[in-house]
């Protein structure tokens, strides 16, 4: 097994610096190329990588297609990044239909990542204490001053009990990689190259990595990628996903309640039902008729045996949709593997004020969500494709009809809870998230970070740029 | 060939040999009792040089609004599962530039083509007016134009080298029906609410099937249909493989040398060089979940020499022996999601074409490929150019994930025209399906399995 190189790999993927309570995003967009690199340089000297553990505040900084591009890769280098990172979470009709990102939800909308609001990069602060955290923000804004400008600016301060605004434990379920050789507990543990670039993955392959032309900059800074004569631009480095979610917490309740007829105890349970989870986290396979506090992290369970018909955990629920564990197919094997070959590692946290259940309205401080950040290797056969096949797919484990009764992408929604005699049908569920923000994100290693942080040098080769500006996306729409 | 019952595997074999006798030549007398179900058409004509733009133009308004489309109302057709129209160009491999015509139908193949004469005859005939050796002349659409029409396609009927289906004993009907009942379930339950959870099992079964019946919807339940095809045990599919296996099994010291060379040498994908996929593979995917299934078809050269074209031939007959006997029960080696698939050798087995009608997404679906049937996929493609490298036939290939998806997407045909009959259904809905109409077509009397069928729906 390979020994990863911590010195080099940007901390948020092996930490979720929980004990940081406080964490801010910045999102910015590059104003001059010089000012930008400027920036990244101080920046890189305080990056938090795999190798330290930061008393007080940590720092990690992601870069979309169109940062990459206006820091001065070329159309050549961008071509060696995945499709769907070069095109953009908002880059094209087809994209958008596929994550749900319609009607309210639709990139027009967004504060940030949309038509109008472009992101380069990502800055991410994490800090114990409000005062750190400002303090930081403001070191890092007059560093920024020359080279970027804010989109969008959130704050977010950790929900207590691990919950997230509906109410319910999160974050339970985490992958472990398996080369840190940490937590090393069934299911969930899997190879690096899931989740960082460089690394044998799951399919015992090194995956896809974007790489530059050689040239005195990328041959000082970067490995050879070990064929064609280029650099390795993306060992140790991954990508981020990130997607802001409102969420309309006084409307799920409303319709948990209406659905209950204004039982409250009934409305907790058929919300249980729609999660997979009671509110203090016990699981519904292992917990079908009550909260059990004592299973309040309990994760190692399977489906197959024990819960296949969905009598506890109903199949369209969220937590099944997810992480399907042993339950697809014909197989418990093929299923099993099937879900390691489609997890990412979350990064999220919730924003906003929480919001006390059977609230009458989303009260005066409307906004409050997920702040949702994802790391995997792979966007299409990780993120995407939890989104499109499990999450919001109507057809999910045999299902008729129904996405998912929490994130689903279509107003008007289906949740079908086996019951005696009779399932019952949760019908006409709205939407209970919005998209308000979201990109793609390149994760930099620190030599990579290093390399996008200085000029280019002479002689004029393949990756330096044509006109920063007047280059789209290819097949963007 | 023209996919009938066939008998056993060494009837098809001169399949193999001959790739141009006619549809006519080989179909074999109808079964008595109820029709024929889910067989194959495959019509390959040669674009009359010149009118490929046109032809182009006029599949591309068909199939961008299929179901509204002037020219072609397709939910008329009675006979059809799914069928597509696919330009098959010269550059993507082909020998010239094809039309391709893909159907899954029932019936027998006369009665096929009857109904998407009657249908579309005014269409069919303009679309294969851009085709070589059409001969008809002028607008209108006869009863000799009819004849005509179906003799060319008969003509230009290729053999499918493997065929799939789910569910080989259900009609187009049938399924369709059965939908038609489980979504009049569903409403009568949500419209009963609470009231249906109190009450007795036995009591709401008796309901479901009065208002099923009121509706008219119990007696159709009750038509006979053909039974579903038993999965053979081992052994016996082992026999029908003999022939086809032994040849090769006994040849192989001789066979397995250049093929282990070979293997090490031939040129494999490299996804670097993939250079127009950022205009491709998004024009591939615009196409794709648009609904709950999607097609796939694929054309890729078969790798020069005899040997690989030996090599396939086999692999495609062994495959299409498993999936007639053994994957018969709505898996084809594991994969759950295909409604119907084919592989068809053209140019003289130097071509292979592959037709695929498929749940989900398309990640899922190569992911399926990769972590479920990378053997028997590897088997197939890696006698062709540039697979992801190989090892003993089965071993490596589909299991190069990003390499793999990579190769497939860079050989993957836009499919102009593509229709589904029930475009609503994943295999594994029609499969529930049919077991809450069995449910209904028995009335049920036992506390316990009228309790397990109210689980169903």
């Amino acid at each position: 097994m390979q020994e990863l190189e911590y010195e080099e790999i940007q901390g948020i993927i092996l930490s979720g610096y929980v004990k940081k309570r406080f964490a801010a995003y910045s999102l910015l967009r590059i104003r001059s190329r010089a000012g930008a690199q400027s920036y990244l340089r101080w920046l890189e000297a305080r990056l938090t990588t795999g190798d330290q553990r930061p008393e007080d505040v940590c720092h990690n900084v992601a870069i979309t297609a169109t940062g990459l591009r206006a820091l001065g890769l070329g159309e050549e280098t961008l071509a060696t990044f995945p499709r769907e990172l070069v095109e953009g979470m908002a880059g094209t009709a087809k994209r958008s239909e596929i994550l749900g990102d319609t009607g309210a939800s639709a990139p027009e909308q967004w504060l940030w990542g949309g038509p109008g609001n472009q992101v380069d990069v990502l800055l991410m602060v994490f800090a114990h204490r409000p005062d750190q955290l400002d303090h930081a923000l403001q070191e890092h804004r007059r560093r920024q001053q020359d080279g970027l400008e804010e989109v969008y600016f959130r704050s977010t301060e950790m929900l207590p009990e691990r919950r997230e605004h509906f109410g319910f434990a999160d974050g339970i379920t985490q992958p472990q990689i398996k080369e840190t050789g940490r937590h090393l507990t069934g299911i969930e543990c899997l190879r690096a190259g899931e989740f960082i670039l460089g690394y044998e993955n799951e399919y015992g392959k090194v995956p896809f990595s974007p790489s530059v032309a050689e040239d005195p900059r990328a041959n000082r800074l970067l490995h050879t990628n070990g064929q064609n004569g280029r650099r390795d631009l993306g060992r140790n480095g991954s990508y981020l996903v990130v997607r802001q979610l409102d969420q309309h917490v006084a409307a799920f309740w409303r319709s948990m309640l209406d659905q209950a007829d204004g039982d409250e105890r009934l409305a907790v349970r058929l919300a249980a039902k729609c999660v997979g989870r009671w509110p203090g986290g016990a699981p519904l396979t292992l917990s079908p008729d009550e909260d059990d506090p004592s299973l309040h992290s309990a994760n190692d369970f399977l489906y197959r045996d024990r819960d296949e018909s969905g009598r506890g955990c109903p199949i369209g629920a969220h937590i099944r949709r997810a992480n399907p564990r042993d339950s697809l197919g014909s197989s418990a094997k093929e299923s099993l593997k099937i879900s390691a070959r489609h997890a990412i590692i979350r990064r999220g946290r919730s924003y906003g004020p929480e919001l006390p259940r059977f609230a009458a309205d989303e009260g005066e401080e409307q906004e409050r969500g997920l702040f949702f950040i994802c790391v995997n290797a792979n966007i299409a056969r990780q993120f995407e494709f939890i989104q499109q096949t499990w999450l919001d797919n109507p057809k999910f484990g045999g299902l008729h009809d129904g996405r998912d009764p929490l994130m689903s992408g279509a107003d008007d929604n289906d949740h079908r809870i086996p019951g005696d005699p009779v399932r019952r049908r949760l019908t006409h569920l709205p939407r209970f998230t919005r998209v308000r923000g979201g990109g793609y994100f390149f994760l930099p290693s620190r030599a990579a970070l290093r390399y996008l942080g200085q000029q280019a040098e002479a002689p004029l080769g393949a990756d330096l740029p044509r006109t920063v500006a007047a280059h789209h996306a290819p097949g963007a729409q | 060939m023209l996919e009938q019952q066939r008998p056993s595997a060494v009837s098809r074999l001169p399949a193999l040999r001959r790739r141009s006798r006619s549809a006519a030549e080989i179909r074999r007398p109808t079964e008595p009792g109820p029709a024929q179900t889910g067989s194959a058409l495959t019509a390959v004509a040669e674009i009359h040089p010149g009118r490929l733009e046109s032809l182009d133009r006029l599949l591309t308004e068909i199939g961008d609004d299929i179901r509204n489309n002037p020219h072609i109302r397709f939910e008329q057709l009675t006979t059809v599962h799914f069928m597509r129209w696919v330009i098959l160009r010269r550059r993507d491999g082909a020998a010239a530039d094809y039309l391709a015509l893909e159907t899954n139908y029932d019936g027998t193949l006369d009665a096929h083509l009857a109904d998407l004469a009657q249908a579309a005859g005014d269409t069919l005939h303009r679309i294969y007016s851009h085709c070589s050796g059409y001969a008809l002349a002028g607008n209108r659409f006869g009863p000799s134009e009819r004849v005509a029409l179906a003799s060319f396609l008969k003509a230009r009927a290729v053999p499918s080298a493997a065929f799939y289906v789910a569910h080989p004993s259900k009609s187009a009907r049938r399924i369709r029906l059965e939908a038609e009942v489980y979504d009049a379930i569903q409403a009568f339950l949500d419209a009963e609410g609470e009231r249906a959870r109190r009450q007795a099992p036995r009591v709401l079964y008796q309901r479901i099937r009065d208002h099923l019946r009121d509706r008219g919807l119990l007696a159709p339940l009750l038509l006979p249909q053909r039974p579903p095809p038993a999965r053979e045990h081992l052994l016996q599919v082992g026999l029908r493989l003999l022939p086809l296996l032994a040849g090769p099994l006994l040849g192989l010291p001789l066979l397995l040398p250049p093929l282990l060379l070979k293997e090490r040498t031939d040129r494999q994908w490299d996804p670097s060089r993939f250079d127009d996929r950022f205009e491709r593979v998004p024009a591939l995917a615009s196409q794709e979940d648009r609904q709950v299934q999607n097609p796939l078809t694929h054309l890729v050269r078969v790798k020069p020499g005899p040997l690989r074209r030996f090599a396939v031939a086999r692999v495609l007959a062994t495959i299409d022996v498993l999936a007639r006997h053994y994957y018969n029960q709505g898996d084809l080696g594991g994969i759950a999601t295909i409604h119907f698939a084919r592989w068809a050798l053209l140019d003289d087995d130097r071509t292979l074409l592959f037709f695929s009608n498929y749940d989900g997404s398309w990640e899922n679906y190569l992911g399926d490929f990769i972590d479920i049937a990378s053997i028997g996929l590897t088997s197939i493609w890696s006698n062709t150019v540039d697979f992801p490298r190989s090892f003993l036939l089965l071993f490596g290939g589909a299991r190069d994930e990003e390499r793999f998806k990579s190769w497939t997407r860079a050989h993957q045909v836009y499919t102009q025209v593509w229709f589904s009959a029930y475009p609503k259904l994943t295999t594994r809905n029609i499969a529930d399906n049919h077991r809450v109409a069995e449910g209904l077509a028995r009335e049920l009397t036992d506390d316990d399995a009228i309790r397990e069928w109210l689980q169903l729906v």
